[in-house]
């Protein structure tokens, strides 16, 4: 029944779904423009293969597992241009950061750390990256990451251990725990 | 408070979604890594809200449904490379093309072979005109004496 109250209003679906893809896409690739492209891209496909959906998967799960797809093509197409991204990369980071939208109210430790752990996602594995964000900025679950990537829980946990450690340890989020407990 | 905090593994195992009694206990207890699980959580929530903000203020475009047009879009990857396999061979057949033309070596022999003949004529010209026994311009004096001795000569015999 999903299947036809889901996709019969498919402008509905893009005003609702719209910016959960975009930020998805803006969180994996870093790139605005990029982004913007994964999202439309993403709603176009989903148009095409709107008969194909049975409704065994959320609306959201259906939608991110076609965002995921775009995005691991538009980064293995990426590698063949590192110089492109270098500076995308950079400039994607910076415009988060500047933009005082985000949190007018963050204390300049705040944005210290929201760019430490900005820039310790961007040296993660595609995969790990992928998972990462799909835990902590669209909040899903373990089992609806596992469904949105075709893979098993295990290894989706797997990737979730391996970033969160990374993170913790490039982001510097250790150290400035013990530091302030010794300073107290 | 605790001596021993947790390490980066079991931090991580808590925060990928494993929720063993010990560690559970050991945060209950400990300040030090209750902090660090906190900063970590608030630090990823930062990351969320700051995402949230951008895709929030970015406009919905207004979803029209495709028109089986021709454009860009209808350039697969496999189509791309099909034509850049077919323009490589191309190339790559060029200089092969150039080496056995069927035309390009009858041509230049027949070019050759004519170059030849009218060198050979030139030749024969030259040959001639080196050979005569007065220069061109003498040849009428050379002809009209030689007409003269030819005329003693007759005369000098019939008068004998």
């Amino acid at each position: 029944m999903e299947r036809t109250s889901g996709l019969a209003d498919f402008d509905g679906v893009v005003s609702e779904y719209w910016p959960r893809v975009y930020r998805f896409a803006l969180a994996s690739l870093r790139d605005k423009s990029a982004a913007e492209t994964i999202a439309q891209d993403c709603f176009l496909r989903a148009w095409k293969a709107r008969d194909r959906f049975r409704g065994e998967s959320s609306l959201n799960t259906w939608l991110m597992q076609i965002a995921v797809n775009l995005i691991r093509d538009q980064l293995r197409s990426r590698r063949l241009q590192f110089w492109k991204r270098t500076s995308q990369t950079v400039d994607a980071a910076a415009e988060l950061l500047a933009d005082k939208r985000t949190s007018p109210e963050m204390s300049a430790s705040a944005r210290q750390q929201l760019a430490a752990v900005w820039s310790a996602t961007s040296h993660l594995p595609d995969q790990q990256r992928t998972v990462f964000v799909l835990r902590f900025v669209e909040d899903m679950d373990l089992l609806e990451i596992a469904a949105t990537m075709g893979l098993s829980e295990g290894t989706v946990k797997a990737h979730l251990f391996r970033a969160v450690r990374t993170v913790r340890e490039r982001a510097g989020i250790a150290a400035a725990v013990s530091k302030e407990h010794r300073s107290e | 408070m605790s001596d021993v905090h947790l390490n980066s593994n079991q931090f991580a195992a808590w925060m990928a979604g494993d929720r063993p009694a010990e560690i559970a206990v050991h945060l209950d207890g400990c300040v030090v890594c209750r902090a660090e699980v906190t900063r970590f959580e608030s630090a990823v929530s930062r990351l969320r809200s700051s995402l949230s903000a951008v895709s929030d203020a970015q406009r919905i475009p207004v979803f029209r449904p495709p028109s089986r047009a021709w454009g860009l879009r209808m350039i697969t990857p496999a189509l791309g490379w099909s034509v850049a396999a077919a323009v490589a061979v191309v190339l790559m057949a060029v200089p092969f093309y150039k080496a056995f033309e069927p035309s390009a070596k009858p041509h230049s022999i027949r070019q050759v072979a004519a170059a030849d003949v009218s060198d050979a004529v030139l030749f024969e010209q030259v040959n001639a005109q080196l050979s005569r026994n007065v220069p061109g311009a003498m040849e009428p004096l050379a002809l009209g004496s030689a007409t003269d001795v030819d005329a003693k000569a007759t005369t000098s015999q019939e008068n004998e």
